[in-house]
């Protein structure tokens, strides 16, 4: 053993030592180890307490993920029977990430992707992109293609989901304004700055702004309190859907008249459009809500700089008055396209401006006429007619030292003329007596009463202020108020004279014009609701039913042959109105605007109408017959549409004008209006049984047509020319009066009133 | 006195039983052993906690590439269950047996040495090398130069045994096993440009030939030479920048040195998982939570993913990691403390070696302390051969445990 151990010694010290050592020398580089494994936890304390907060700032501050917004949708608009009229719709901004195409030097990413992106959207020039990708690996964002459709996307969008090399592409989401109706109800509805989803301008887009749009969302990160970053997602609230009180369909047929007026007589005496401003508004007589308002010329609001519809327009100029202000001024010159090529952008964009504006509620004119009814109205209110007096009208009256004339100068004078018969006969005579009796301050008070001169607080943006355009008890004198009785020499607009008038008619009350009904969410839940809003009692129902009766008799039969407004009434239809021929500044220049203002049905308003045809294109302006029967043919639509039924018999030629109107109607909507497959055969026996039945109860027509009836008709003038040079009205026969100049250029004109410009 | 004592044990198995039925009993004796648990639960705490992170650092990126974020996840999942699995087969392999077979170092070496050739007709390129092979059947891919760092160690550790003590000791000896380390290295180098590998293979060949021997100051020499040649090399960089122009490896120097001023990828890796560090702080932003990861760190749960433990567990998870790798090279010390035989121990010696290397660079690289070479953490990053291969060294390390083991309680 000890031999043994011995040797084992002997031999084996050196691997006893050895065996030893090397144990030593592991546990030593295990000691090299820990030191160096100490080194380094040293090292990292040093990072975190020298660069710890640059470090953490440089990586926060490479987050891009921090402010990424999502858009909000910006309500619709959609008329009473939920038409979207606006709407907004998601569109995709094509993004390419360079960094992510490059992230291998392979370009595994970069080939397909391109590939990709030629295919599905031919503008990009895939070269160009080439090269910049290659040139800019570090580019993370530039936009290539803004606002794509989502069909336009979609196709790329497959090519991604099937090939995972497709990379380096997103697409931004963002809205679009999208008007589907095209120029429809343009400028009630107004647009937005580059169809975006907010900036509102004009119209209900800039009233209702604040309730249009909603709140951006956002995806952010933010450093809590332990300068963590955290992702938050905050989603966007999408702008509230506005209910109008417009019916597109009403609204359809108003512009569709419009147009069809527009194209019959533009380049008629004149070059240019067929009037200069026409206007249209139908409101619910008994709520104020704005059921149709157009005018022409309108635009698309999906493209409000295209600058076609200006031609035909008058020639407007931004020219600084002597306050030092700029005003706009118009110009008797009509805009063709040589002119629009030749137009400065400043200049473009004035005229711009006055075709966006809704002539309905901004444009300020001496309505004429159609103001008769409120001053017979006011006298009797305040008890100063009792409605049965009888005045006597020679043609003129002297009014202090000036005569002013009633439209039958020429003629000799109305005669005797009732209450009745001065609105029926429009006599300006017997009103400019009648408003001597009601005297200069209860004019003023009542023009207030109607809201003349002050705002109606209709829900749209642009609304004319017509405070300077009207008299006040200290200023008016006996000539202004001769001459305001039958409205001349004040401006309103036709919002405020229809909103007026649907007082005089509803039984006195004043409702304030509106054009929005409700509001909902995006989800469709009711955050409110406009009820109509009576503002005042305006004059007795007693009055009321006075002026129904002065209305109707001024378009029906019981009017007697001189009454004005006999080519408004539809067929079949009872009406009430009254008729507007205004002369407008300078006097001497024989310019008029022409309008038509009733209610309909006579025997129980439903509706008010007001059409404006400012300045038409005929060589005689002052033929009112062209405002009645554009109200005639737009109530012939409208009234059936709304299934108010026809009352009064219909004679022959009744019958065949509306079974043509029927026929041109059917083919509209049941064969696209290709009206040349019509034949006399395909006509519903339905329409024929009832031609048959009419023609049966009204057998007696004039079988001797009278002299007048052979002239000629002169287009321009739109009268028949008799052999001794004098004009007959085309289809009553009546002696037109040559140029009826009513106030001559001797008689003061409000001096606030200038018919050719308007300041902003 | 217990070493005297095993010591002469070992003798009597190793050169006086040598009858099948010996072994056979020894063998029978050797599989009703314990295992050391304490070692096995830090590798599977370490594997546990690499697939965690793997997960968090890689889930992002997987998804972005691959659609599913748990892609990385599953495919190293199943390396490491592939791993385990082998880990336990070598827990049963009589290794001793095996190396006493004729011309098993020259088997082992050609080994070694051969696989590296494999890469050029079947190697895959990849991330911009040619490290990989397909395996065929399994699919998967294999990184070579992990089988040679496995069986350069077995090759070390019976040479180095056969050699004897005083040989070893020798500038003849140590030249002999240097320089067939060197060959292999330079092909690990040359024909799979892989650097890392390269130097580690040669640094657990130097650690095995200085534990082997008796002799010290040769050791200090090249150990004070190498670092001499690296000052010189950081001296000649940071004086010079237009000379770091040409070659690649000098830029990586250079933009070590200067990481703000570098264009280079590697060195705006290395900011970048600085700035993880940085943003991490001392408790981390918690598990999950980096944004380094998502876009600026390049494969976060490659080499970089000690960055992304630093960003989401602080620095306290850093050390903490850093202590667990400590303990299991500790563990493994003690197992070499206990093995009398000499073949054993310097296989449990290399295994360490190679822990212990990977380990310090990666960290080293990760905290800038070093230039950026690609070296993976092990049982951490994401790699396939990298965890199945050093889990068949644990398993040999258990292996060499157990028949300590084994052997004492015979004794």
């Amino acid at each position: 053993m000890a031999l043994k151990k011995k040797k084992k010694k002997s031999d084996s010290r050196g691997t006893f030592t050895a065996r030893q050592l090397r144990f030593y020398k592991l546990s030593m580089l295990l000691l090299v180890l820990l030191v160096i494994l100490v080194f380094l936890s040293i090292r990292l304390v040093k990072i975190v307490h020298d660069h710890g907060e640059d470090y953490q700032r440089i990586v926060l501050s490479n987050q891009r993920y921090d402010s990424i917004i999502i858009p909000f949708r910006r309500g619709d608009i959609v008329d009473s029977k939920g038409t979207i009229l606006a709407t907004s719709e998601k569109v995709y901004n094509l993004v390419v990430d360079a960094s992510v195409m490059m992230t291998y030097d392979d370009n595994r990413y970069l080939e397909p992707t391109l590939n990709a992106l030629g295919q599905c959207f031919p503008q990009i020039d895939i070269a160009e992109l080439r090269a910049y990708v290659t040139n800019n690996e570090s580019s993370q964002y530039r936009i290539l293609a803004k606002r794509l459709t989502y069909g336009e996307i979609s196709e790329f969008l497959n090519m991604q989901e099937n090939n995972s090399y497709i990379r380096g592409v997103t697409f931004e989401e963002e809205y679009r304004r999208v008007y589907p109706m095209g120029n429809s109800c343009s400028t009630v509805l107004g647009y937005t700055i580059g169809n975006s989803n907010s900036g509102g301008k004009y119209g209900l887009e800039e009233f209702y702004e604040s309730v249009l749009t909603g709140t951006d969302g956002r995806e952010y990160g933010f450093q809590n309190e332990d300068a963590t970053l955290e992702r938050t997602i905050k989603p966007a609230v999408d702008g509230y859907t506005i209910h109008t009180t417009i019916d597109a369909t009403i609204q359809g047929i108003v512009e569709k008249h419009l147009n069809e007026f527009n194209e019959t007589y533009k380049n008629n005496y004149r070059q240019g459009n067929g009037a200069e401003n026409l206007g249209c508004i139908i409101m619910d007589i008994n709520t104020g809500e704005i059921l149709a308002m157009a005018d022409f010329p309108t635009y698309n609001p999906g493209d409000y700089m295209n600058t076609d519809p200006l031609i035909g327009c008058n020639y407007y100029e931004a020219v600084e008055n002597a306050g030092g202000y700029i005003e706009y001024r118009k110009s008797p010159e009509t805009i063709t396209q040589e002119m629009l090529d030749q137009m400065s952008s400043d200049q473009i964009n004035v005229n711009l401006y006055n075709l966006w504006k809704n002539q309905c509620i901004s444009y300020t004119y001496e309505p004429g006429s159609t103001a008769k009814p409120f001053t017979v109205a006011a006298a009797l209110d305040c008890g100063a007619i009792t409605g049965n007096e009888v005045y006597t009208c020679n043609g003129a009256l002297q009014v202090s030292n000036y005569f002013i004339k009633c439209h039958t100068y020429d003629s000799g004078g109305d005669g005797v003329v009732t209450v009745q018969d001065s609105i029926a006969w429009s006599c300006n005579v017997a009103l400019m007596k009648i408003a001597q009796s009601l005297g200069t301050e209860n004019m003023c008070k009542y023009q207030r009463v109607f809201n003349l001169g002050l705002k109606t607080g209709i829900d749209l943006a642009g609304e004319a202020r017509t405070e300077t355009l009207v008299y006040n008890p200290s200023t008016m004198g006996p000539v202004d108020l001769a001459t305001n009785s039958f409205g001349q020499n004040f401006n309103a607009t036709m919002i405020q004279m229809i909103a007026g008038f649907s007082s005089l008619i509803n039984g006195g009350y004043y409702y304030e014009p509106h054009l929005v009904s409700s509001i909902t969410d995006s989800n469709g839940a009711v955050i409110q609701t406009i009820e109509p809003r009576v503002l005042k009692q305006t004059v007795s129902e007693s009055v009321s039913e006075r002026m129904r009766q002065y209305c109707r008799a001024t378009v029906m039969e019981e009017g007697g042959s001189r009454r004005s407004g006999r080519n408004a009434r539809p067929y079949g239809y009872a009406i009430g109105g009254k008729t507007g021929t205004a002369q407008t500044i300078p006097r001497e220049t024989g310019q008029i605007v022409i309008s038509f203002m009733g209610y309909a049905p006579a025997d129980d308003p439903q509706i008010a109408i007001y059409v404006v045809i400012d300045r038409p294109n005929f060589a005689k302006q002052d033929n009112v017959k062209y405002a009645c029967l554009l109200c005639r043919d737009i109530l012939q639509e409208v009234l059936p549409y709304m299934g108010i039924y026809m009352t009064e018999p219909l004679t022959d030629e009744e019958i065949k004008y509306l079974e043509e109107k029927q026929l041109e109607n059917t083919l509209r909507y049941t064969q696209g209006g290709d009206s040349q497959d019509a034949e006399p055969g395909t006509e519903d026996p339905y329409e024929e049984i009832e031609l048959t039945e009419i023609t049966d109860s009204t057998g007696e027509t004039a079988s001797v047509y009278p002299r007048w009836m052979s002239y000629p008709i002169d287009e321009r003038t739109g009268y028949r020319v008799g052999p001794d040079g004098k004009y007959y009205d085309a289809d009553t026969g009546e002696l037109a009066v040559e140029s009826t100049t009513i106030l001559d250029d001797t008689i003061p004109v409000n001096e606030n009133l200038d018919g050719s410009s308007q300041t902003n | 006195m217990a070493n005297t004592k095993t010591g002469k044990q070992n003798k009597v198995v190793s050169m006086n039983s040598r009858t099948w039925k010996d072994s056979a009993d020894s063998f029978k004796e050797y599989l009703e052993t314990d295992i050391d648990f304490n070692l096995v639960f830090i590798v599977l705490f370490l594997i546990g906690f690499g697939l965690l992170m793997v997960y968090s650092a890689s889930s992002y990126i997987a998804l972005r590439d691959h659609g599913s974020s748990a892609y990385f996840f599953k495919k190293q999942i199943t390396a490491d269950v592939l791993g385990l699995f082998c880990m336990v087969v070598t827990l049963f392999i009589p290794i001793k047996r095996i190396i006493n077979l004729p011309h098993i170092k020259k088997m082992l070496y050609i080994v070694a040495i051969g696989v590296i050739f494999l890469v050029i007709p079947f190697g895959i390129e990849s991330h911009g090398a040619r490290r990989w092979i397909q395996v065929p059947f399994i699919g998967g891919n294999l990184q070579p130069a992990e089988i040679t760092k496995l069986f350069m160690i077995l090759f070390l550790a019976a040479m180095i045994n056969a050699m004897g003590n005083a040989y070893i000791s020798s500038w003849k000896g140590f030249g002999f096993c240097m320089g067939l380390t060197c060959v292999a290295s330079g092909l690990l180098y040359t024909i799979t440009d892989n650097l890392s590998s390269a130097l580690i293979v040669f640094c657990i060949a130097f650690v095995m030939c200085f534990v082997a021997s008796s002799d010290f100051k040769k050791y200090l020499f090249f150990v004070a030479a190498g670092l001499a040649a690296a000052a010189g090399i950081i001296a000649y960089v940071s004086s010079n920048d237009s000379a770091s122009e040409g070659s690649f490896r000098l830029t990586r120097i250079s933009s070590w040195l200067h990481p703000e001023n570098s264009t280079e990828t590697s060195a705006h890796q290395m900011l970048q998982g600085l700035y993880a560090i940085g943003n991490g702080g001392w408790f981390g932003r918690g598990l999950g939570q980096s944004v380094q990861k998502i876009t600026v760190l390049p494969e976060p749960h490659n080499d970089m993913i000690f960055a992304v433990i630093c960003e989401e567990l602080g620095i306290i998870g850093a050390i903490s990691l850093m202590i667990m790798f400590a303990l299991m090279i500790y563990r493994m010390l003690l197992i070499a403390r206990n093995t009398k035989d000499r073949f054993n121990f310097l296989v449990v010696t290399g295994v360490m070696a190679h822990f212990a290397i990977q380990v310090v660079l990666n960290i080293a690289v990760v905290t800038g302390s070093i230039p950026n070479t690609g070296v993976s953490l092990p049982f951490i990053s994401y790699g396939g051969s990298s965890a199945l291969f050093l889990l068949i060294e644990v398993g040999l390390v258990l292996n060499i445990d157990r028949v300590n083991r084994a052997e004492s309680r015979r004794g």
